[in-house]
């Protein structure tokens, strides 16, 4: 029973990274039980968890060296086991507290391990003083309260962010100049930061002109570097209550890691040139709370005293400059092994704070609505006090040591309080939501950027903001709360408009080539189904209309083709009551003359004969109905038409076809 | 038999890592070697607590032996000396002694798993006066029977080769540019992918590849593909000690996607990860014929990343000798110290063997890293895959080099070469002067992509400079360089 009770608490330990809070409780009540009941067989119990737990933990580190001291106190506590548990604990201890030294003075690892000497010193039966040493009461008293120490630094900085939001512009990648329209939908507009700035409520602003007047500053993805005196006030702005947010991304681009490390300089922290995987595609990150959630490719930071937010388990590859975007293969080669990374870290700097994001996309215009972003911003704007405390808990820990090596009692009372502390967040200011915007719920895994699936509204909900409604995702919902509901069952009452991903049987066939298909049906008369036979004001069957598989990807690269526009358009003016445009009408055979024409396949399928109409000899972009554009241009002065639709609407290798007339 | 409790609990803890090992750590390279240190470790404390100095002395050296050159851990020999040399663990020397003996006996792959397990718990009840001289009969019979086995694993080769298939992708000229000892003989290597028309009677080397044909399995190749999980030098092999060790010392396995075998009496090569007692067999032997699972390592453009294995494969006395001496080394130190411990001292040159066999191999290229990782886009390691691709054979090598390339935070120092690539971080001396690679990309220069900026004794000088007729370049994309910039080793 010991030993399953010990598993339990390892357990509780090992996803320390995510639960360190709940574990640092229970670590603590456990031992103060243990020590008020005097029972060795819990101190046997916390043994074998803080064992397994050592291991398991240092196991997904990045220290090697810890690892291999750990196992050799595994062993050594197992030697000593068979005796008593408290000779297994001084075996382990010295080990342990090397361990969490390195830690704390590489600034490496998390914060549980760094608390561990402390768990350490409240198990029962530590006893190193000699019998002849004996304190005296107030002496005592002064030793119990030295632990208390930890909670200085809390009170050292402001305890709320009650000025304003500033956003600073450096650079050409982050921005906020493009506005989220359709028209005009491109990259450069999905990627822009405009929906963000009006969601935080901030305002653009110039490094050298930060004041006390604001509390937050965003700074994200920066390509222009700073000037000296920038960085000065920079770094000043923060020392004085500032609370900067750093956001990087994958692997250098556009250099901005570079650019950002000039500055994270002066903070003892720097992100790394890399781009993050995880082990299966897309896993998410951990909240220290336990909470998950899905970030994109970004990359990871590295500092002193960085208490994590949330972290990843992932494989860091670094940039490969020499090729696009400079991502390498995106598969673990070489050295590249699995291990846990801060993906939203803090950091206390003087009396203010900075933070670090290492993923910049889910603040863009198309990914900012997205279901868990909104509880990203707000971790990434409120503080939590343990970060104000880790620069300091080397010396805490100390102290805690000196204190427990000159007395038999153990600390129990501030390892509960340092996981209560775990828990306490200065709040984040409230983003700005307005009365025209529409509360979205139902099942969030149809509608999340990471998890882009065919029957899912990845795409749909990406735009759903063009219709000058922006949608809000809320998980709880109130009686009175209305809007649209995504989801495979039905909605909570009537007064949901009802967005499901259901397949009308009439629903075309996704087909494997969308432009070839695409293009015989159009010629070969094929009916459509139209998305007004499906939907009405309230319900949407919209599987294959309006999920991924019709609507594509959210990367718009190049823009929308026409076609892909108007189907845009239906579904952002279903969601807004407004009249939904007709399907694109195909070419009529009165536009086209008869004649046979060779279409030659991209993709190595060889040519296909076809007796198709003639189109007309002009460099047009004409809409052929289906998702599928075309367009006439000479090519070694043959008429020639080129099909379009892949290229420019979907994010994969295109597959374009040029047809010539027989 | 032992009765102490404590050195009770310990013989079993050693136990029980033994059977981790033979497991091969579920395919862990990592743990693998972790438990391998921890175990080496535990021995080196049981010499300790004994007080024999000559004990202490030779268990330290042949443990740190195996921290800094962790291949040697594979050897059974190894670990005999190193469980035989105390009295509380000499029971587990049956551990290795029963698989190494396994190696030479017809078993299934269950049987070299999970017999030496069952032979050491057994070896624990035997009683004390019955250990010794059981243990150093058998290992001086095992280093009688070592001795023909290693001669009669030497053979000369002939390719069937298919011209058909592109140079990089044919089994041909690089192989027999790293082994020209081993061919120009009556065995046939040939490859099904190739389509080979070879009598299957002919005895020799018969290579498997993913999608086989149902006509080509022969009853030793099944219907089927493996994968081999990324990244591949983190990963763990189970078989006979010699290829593991060949493995380990090239780094890692190179084959992603191969062709199954069928269960045969004797595996030379599995991996053993998901299911250990369900391991992929990689390779296995029958009368006179080497079954291997996969054609990767064996082709001109992957075969430079494979010479340790593809030397023990075909029995290359340059690649065998070294091990096989180590291993002889040892079992004699065992069979004699075990009796005259001051004797256990011999086995602190056992290692020492590996530095003083020569085995380098002459060659076009001197690559200095550890990646392992051959298909990478751009990278170092990748170099010669892409210079066989780009049709220049190279081959890699330590003696007579003409080019060296230096991986990222790699040192190296120029030996002769007349052209050096080194990526960021890293430095190389050449002589008197020390260059220093920066970490910043300059893009495209000079022709250069990718390029980096050197510094030569402490100055700037751009991401090319010649330094005593040593042409140095500075990249973090070394395969994305000009071709004409490798002319060097074609002239060679």
């Amino acid at each position: 029973m010991e030993y399953l009770a010990g598993s339990l608490v390892s357990s509780l330990l090992c996803f320390g990274i995510g639960w360190y809070a709940i574990a640092l409780v229970v670590a603590g009540v456990l031992s103060l039980t243990s020590l008020l009941t005097q029972k060795i067989s819990l101190g046997k119990v916390a043994y074998s968890g803080f064992v397994t737990a050592l291991f398991s933990i240092a196991s997904a580190s990045n220290d090697t060296i810890a690892e291999v001291v750990l196992l050799g106190s595994l062993y050594l506590g197992k030697v000593s086991f068979n005796r008593s548990a408290t000779t297994a604990l001084r075996a382990i201890f010295l080990p342990a507290l090397f361990c969490s030294i390195l830690f704390a003075t590489t600034g490496r690892t998390f914060f549980l391990q760094l608390t561990l000497p402390v768990l350490f010193s409240s198990l029962p039966g530590f006893k190193f003083m000699p019998a002849s040493m004996k304190l005296t009461l107030p002496a005592q008293l002064v030793l119990w309260l030295l632990p208390l120490l930890a909670f200085i630094p809390v009170v050292y900085g402001p305890f709320s962010q009650g000025g304003s939001i500033a956003y600073i512009e450096s650079g050409k990648w982050a921005n906020t100049e493009k506005p989220y329209t359709l028209e005009g939908l491109d990259i450069a507009e999905s990627y822009s930061y405009s929906e963000f700035l009006k969601l935080i409520g901030g305002r653009v602003e110039k490094v050298g002109k930060l004041s006390s007047d604001v509390s937050i500053a965003w700074l994200i993805t920066p390509t222009k570097p700073f000037s000296e005196e920038e960085e000065s006030h920079l770094q000043q702005w923060v020392r004085k209550g500032g609370h900067l947010i750093a956001v990087s991304d994958h692997t250098d681009l556009f250099g901005h890691a570079r650019t950002l490390n000039g500055l994270l300089k002066n903070f003892s922290s720097d992100v790394t040139y890399t781009a993050t995987m995880t082990k299966e595609s897309r896993d998410p990150i951990t909240y220290n709370s336990g909470e998950t959630f899905s970030l994109l490719t970004g990359n990871t930071v590295e500092g002193k005293s960085i208490w994590p937010i949330a972290s990843d388990l992932t494989s860091v590859q670094e940039a490969y400059y020499g090729r696009p975007n400079f991502f390498g293969p995106m598969t673990p080669v070489g050295n590249e092994a699995f291990s846990r990374w801060i993906v939203l870290g803090s950091k206390s700097v003087g009396k203010g704070t900075v933070t670090f994001s290492t993923d910049s996309t889910i603040f863009s215009n198309f990914a900012v609505f997205q279901p868990a972003t909104e509880k990203f911003i707000r971790k990434a704007q409120g503080i939590e006090l343990m970060s104000r405390v880790l620069p300091w808990l080397p010396w805490i820990l100390l102290a805690s040591i000196v204190f427990t090596l000159l007395f038999t009692k153990p600390v129990c009372l501030p390892v509960c309080l340092l996981g209560l502390l775990s828990l306490a967040v200065i709040p984040s200011p409230p983003l700005k939501w307005g009365g025209n915007d529409t509360t979205w719920s139902g099942d969030p895994s149809l509608v999340l950027t990471a998890a882009n699936t065919e029957g899912s509204f990845t795409t749909a909900y990406s735009i759903a903001a063009l219709s000058g409604s922006r949608p809000h995702w809320k998980s709880q919902l109130k009686p009175n709360d209305r809007g649209i509901w995504v989801s495979r069952s039905r909605p909570p009452n009537e007064h949901w408009k009802w967005l499901s991903p259901e397949r009308n049987p009439e629903a075309e066939i996704i087909p494997h080539d969308k432009a070839w298909d695409g293009l015989l049906k159009v010629l070969g008369g094929v009916p459509i189904l139209g998305w007004q036979t499906v939907t009405n004001s309230q319900v949407a069957k919209a599987g294959s209309i309006w999920t991924d598989d019709r609507m594509g990807t959210w990367w718009f690269d190049r823009g929308l083709s026409p076609s892909r526009k108007l189907r845009f358009k239906s579904f952002l003016n279903w969601l807004v009551d407004k009249p939904i445009p007709s399907n694109p009408t195909p070419y009529t055979p009165s536009v086209l003359g008869g004649s046979d024409w060779v279409f030659r396949m991209a993709n190595g399928d060889g040519d296909k004969l076809i007796k198709a109409p003639k189109l007309p000899d002009t460099n047009t972009v004409y809409l052929l109905g289906d998702g599928i554009s075309a367009q006439m241009v000479k090519i070694e002065g043959k008429d020639t038409l080129i099909s379009v639709s892949p290229w420019m609407e979907y994010w994969a290798t295109p597959s374009i076809w040029t047809a010539t007339e027989k | 038999m032992i009765k102490n409790s404590s050195r009770l609990l310990i013989v079993w803890v050693l136990w029980a890592a033994l059977l981790v090992l033979n497991l091969g750590a579920i395919g862990s390279r990592f743990t693998f070697e972790s438990i391998a240190a921890g175990v080496s470790a535990i021995c080196l404390l049981e010499a300790w607590m004994g007080g024999n100095y000559v004990m202490i002395a030779s268990t330290f050296a042949v443990s740190l032996a195996g921290v800094l050159y962790p291949p040697i851990y594979r050897l059974d020999g190894f670990w005999i000396f190193l469980l035989a040399a105390n009295p509380t663990t000499r029971p587990l020397a049956f551990f290795p002694l029963s698989h190494w003996f396994l190696e030479y006996i017809p078993t299934l792959p269950l049987v070299l798993l999970l017999a030496p397990p069952v032979v050491a718990a057994g070896a624990i009840f035997v009683p004390k006066n019955w250990i010794k001289p059981l243990i150093a009969f058998l290992c001086l019979l095992l280093a009688g029977v070592s001795l023909p086995v290693i001669t009669a694993a030497q053979h000369r080769y002939s390719i069937d080769e298919h011209s058909n298939f592109a140079f990089p992708f044919r089994i041909s000229d690089t192989i027999k540019a790293i082994y020209p000892e081993c061919f120009g003989g009556d065995d046939v290597i040939r490859s099904l992918m190739h389509g080979t028309k070879t009598d299957p009677k002919k005895h020799g080397i018969v290579i498997a590849e993913h999608d086989t044909p149902p006509d080509q399995s022969n009853g030793r190749i099944a219907q089927g593909n493996f994968f081999q999980p990324d990244p591949w030098n983190k990963n763990e092999f189970i078989g006979n000690q010699y290829w593991k060790y060949a493995v380990a010392c090239d780094g890692s396995l190179i084959s992603n996607k191969g062709g199954k075998l069928m269960p045969a009496s004797h595996v030379l090569l599995a991996f053993p990860f998901p299911n250990p007692l369900k391991p992929t067999l990689l390779a296995t032997s029958g009368a006179e014929t080497i079954y291997c699972a996969d054609s990767d390592y064996w082709v001109n453009k992957l075969s430079n990343y494979q010479q340790n294995l593809l030397g023990m494969i075909m029995g290359s006395k340059r690649k065998m000798l070294p091990p096989t001496l180590v291993n002889l080394t040892f079992l004699l130190a065992t069979a004699v110290g075990i009796y005259w411990s001051w004797f256990f001292i011999a086995g602190m040159a056992a290692p020492l063997i590996l530095f003083f066999t020569p085995s380098s191999q002459v060659g076009d290229v001197r690559l200095v890293g550890k990646s392992f990782y051959p298909h990478d886009p751009t990278r170092a390691w990748a170099v010669l895959r892409q210079l066989q691709e780009d049709g220049i054979p190279a081959v890699i090598g330590e003696l007579q080099t003409r080019a060296l390339i230096v991986e990222q935070e790699e040192h190296a120092t120029v030996i002769g070469e007349k052209l050096v690539v080194a990526e960021p971080k890293s430095v190389v001396r050449i002589g008197s002067h020390l260059i220093e690679v920066d970490d910043l990309p300059l893009g495209f220069v000079d022709r250069i992509a990718d390029s980096r900026n050197l510094i030569l004794d402490g100055k700037n000088v751009g991401p090319t400079v010649t330094v005593d007729g040593v042409t140095v370049v500075g990249t973090g994309s070394p395969t994305l360089l000009p071709r004409e910039l490798w002319n060097i080793l074609q002239a060679h």
